[in-house]
């Protein structure tokens, strides 16, 4: 897998404030998710990479090249940002139309490009004709994706795209992105909601106080962490009787009761795992779900950040 | 599934130059500030002066037409006096055409370059909210600066937007003056003889066009909400006046701290237009002695001076500088 973005010993300050810190990754093909709380350094590291901002120290390249003030990289990256960025008083076309020449889609084109975007996104044709400032949040998000793709970029970069999004608008969005990577798209994205996330990207990187804490696929991440005490939830009748059995039994290195479950943390998951459907047959009580949190990618950047 | 699934590949097509691209800013821009009615008002205003202009040239060449009505009609409306020194005036530019020409298109142009200046300071009230302002208030200029453009071609082409507003205010009427009143003399040669003139014209209106731009740009990254932009353009041209006036009265450069004073005093070292009268003096004592007996409040006799061309353009070339540099740091996304 060949690296699209490599960044080594990069570091970001506004003045006396950090924005990212000596942090080296490198960042292959894809759907790459990048994770962190606020304040973490998300948007710093993609300003940086859609050359919005010139890194303080350290290096960071895409595609081999420098994005700060170099056009040549640009021209290969979409980027649609967190925020609205739209002038309210424009039309949707209009707007596409002058960002496609700006991208340096020949005049004959930019205009039935804007319209091609803008039927990908899902933006019913009945609100074309309408001034952005009238759109729903939700339909001002899909006009900052299609600019993006305006120019049919190799890497896309979203922060915090599903934000303002219904359910559905989420799910049409994260079926886009999918098509895109398929095509061959390179996807960078950010987001606040990880379970979003950890449907849709094949690699992370975790950001914590502008330093990166780890990258690669989820469970890479997870293998690097030691002494994992996993976590088990059963869902269960009696919990206490659960909790009794599993615990007489030497798989448990502690547990919580809540009233109609437990939640189980692990001495040796290789062994419960091998042993806890006979072990749970023997007790009384009625087992109704058992699901494993370690896995999902809240847990494991809730480990990485302890 | 979605329609990208089918036939989506990335673009392989030719892409636009960059000087296109700039020009896609530049031709948004224009529209967008075009919107405004009070700016189409003020080019209403400036190409009516410059149609009265036309006219008071093509009057002028008429002078020199053997028994023309028009010339014929007016003279005999004015009386005897007026009808000698319009003969006296036919017969200077028969006979010097190389200075009364000249000196009567710096007169003119001398004096409506300065009403044109009015008309950009307006003109730029007008759409400097609609320059940066606009997307730094928006914060559209992250997705611009997204694109495939550096810093460098946007603010040029945001400039593209006030150099050529101004330019078609204020310096291609003057042009256009030049050009269909020579058109209209039955002496072509008046062509030749304008030419001069013309550039000064030209030079002048262009140092103009380039500050207005520069400063418009300037004023209008520093708002930080379009609707402040044009308070701190009028602001910025009363304290940058009040500062030159009070700091000239203690040191002689003092007076080139306002773009408007370092303009005015290039324009006036560029016509020189008391070399023109002078030189009209030596070859017809008639204008002696007529200069001699206006008022001193005429505007003839009060031309002053000019102090050099170098101190006031290097002061201008100052303020371009720190136009550009407080531009280039406020064009950013953060």
């Amino acid at each position: 897998m060949s690296a699209i973005i490599q960044a080594s010993e990069l570091s970001c300050f506004y003045g006396v404030i950090l924005g990212l810190n000596n942090v080296s990754f490198t960042l292959g093909e894809g759907i790459t998710g990048i994770v962190g709380p606020n304040g973490a350094g998300k948007s710093t590291l993609i300003k940086v990479i859609t050359g919005q901002v010139r890194p303080s120290s350290g290096q960071l390249t895409v595609f081999g090249e420098t994005p700060w003030n170099n056009p040549s990289v640009l021209s290969r990256i979409g980027y649609c940002p967190e925020h609205e960025h739209v002038h309210a008083d424009l039309r949707p076309l209009d707007w596409l139309e002058s960002l496609a020449l700006l991208s340096g889609l020949p005049r004959s084109q930019a205009r039935a490009r804007g319209e091609e975007v803008l039927t990908e996104v899902g933006l019913a044709t009945q609100h074309w004709k309408k001034r952005i400032g009238t759109y729903s949040k939700g339909m001002r998000q899909r006009v900052k994706l299609a600019q993006a793709l305006l120019h049919r970029p190799r890497l896309l970069i979203l922060d915090e795209p599903m934000n303002g999004l219904d359910p559905m608008g989420r799910h049409e969005i994260s079926d886009i992105l999918r098509s895109l990577q398929r095509a061959g798209t390179h996807i960078l994205i950010s987001s606040h909601i990880l379970d979003e996330l950890q449907s849709l990207c094949g690699a992370f990187l975790m950001l914590n106080w502008g330093r990166a804490l780890a990258s690669g696929s989820q469970a890479a991440i997870r293998s690097e962490i030691q002494h994992w005490p996993e976590q088990v939830v059963v869902r269960t009748s009696r919990p206490e009787v659960v909790a009794a059995t599993l615990g007489q039994a030497g798989l448990l290195r502690g547990y919580l009761l809540e009233t109609d479950r437990v939640l189980l943390w692990l001495r040796d998951p290789a062994a419960f795992y091998a042993t806890w459907t006979t072990t749970l047959a023997g007790c009384d009580a009625d087992i109704l779900d058992v699901q494993s949190k370690s896995t999902s990618l809240t847990s494991v950047f809730e480990k990485i950040t302890e | 599934m979605s329609s990208i699934s089918h036939g989506y590949q990335h673009w392989t097509g030719e892409s636009t130059g960059i000087w296109q691209r700039r020009w896609t800013i530049t031709g948004y821009g224009l529209r967008l500030c075009w919107q405004s009615r009070f700016l189409k008002i003020l080019f209403a205003v400036a190409w009516v002066g410059a149609l009265f202009l036309m006219g008071f040239f093509f009057l002028v060449g008429q002078l020199l037409t053997p028994d023309s009505s028009l010339v014929t009609t007016i003279t005999e409306n004015l009386g005897k006096q007026a009808q000698s020194v319009i003969n006296g005036f036919s017969a200077w530019i028969l006979l010097y055409p190389e200075v009364s020409v000249d000196g009567l298109y710096r007169l003119v142009f001398s004096w409506a370059s300065q009403l044109y200046s009015m008309l950009a300071f307006f003109a730029v009230a007008l759409f400097v909210p609609k320059l940066i302002a606009h997307d730094l208030a928006s914060n559209a200029i992250l997705i611009y600066s997204s694109k495939a453009l550096s810093r460098f071609d946007y603010i040029l082409g945001k400039f593209g937007i006030a150099f050529t507003l101004l330019s078609l205010l204020c310096l291609a009427p003057l042009i256009a003056v030049w050009f269909v009143g020579n058109l209209l003399s039955p002496d072509w040669g008046f062509f030749y003889h304008g030419f001069p003139a013309l550039l000064r014209a030209v030079t002048v209106g262009l140092l103009a066009v380039t500050t207005y731009s520069l400063l418009a740009m300037a004023v209008s990254s520093l708002a930080k909400r379009t609707s402040s932009a044009t308070a701190f353009w009028i602001l910025a041209w009363i304290i940058s006046g009040m500062i030159a006036n009070t700091t000239g009265r203690f040191v002689s450069w003092g007076r080139f701290l306002s773009p408007a004073t370092c303009l005015d005093h290039i324009s006036r070292h560029l016509y020189d237009l008391s070399g023109v009268l002078d030189k009209a003096k030596a070859m017809l004592p008639f204008f002696q002695s007529t200069l001699d007996r206006l008022p001193r409040r005429n505007p003839l006799n009060v031309i002053p001076a000019s102090d050099g061309l170098w101190l006031p353009l290097i002061f201008l070339l100052a303020f371009w500088a720190l136009c550009f540099f407080a531009i280039s740091k406020r064009v950013q996304t953060e």
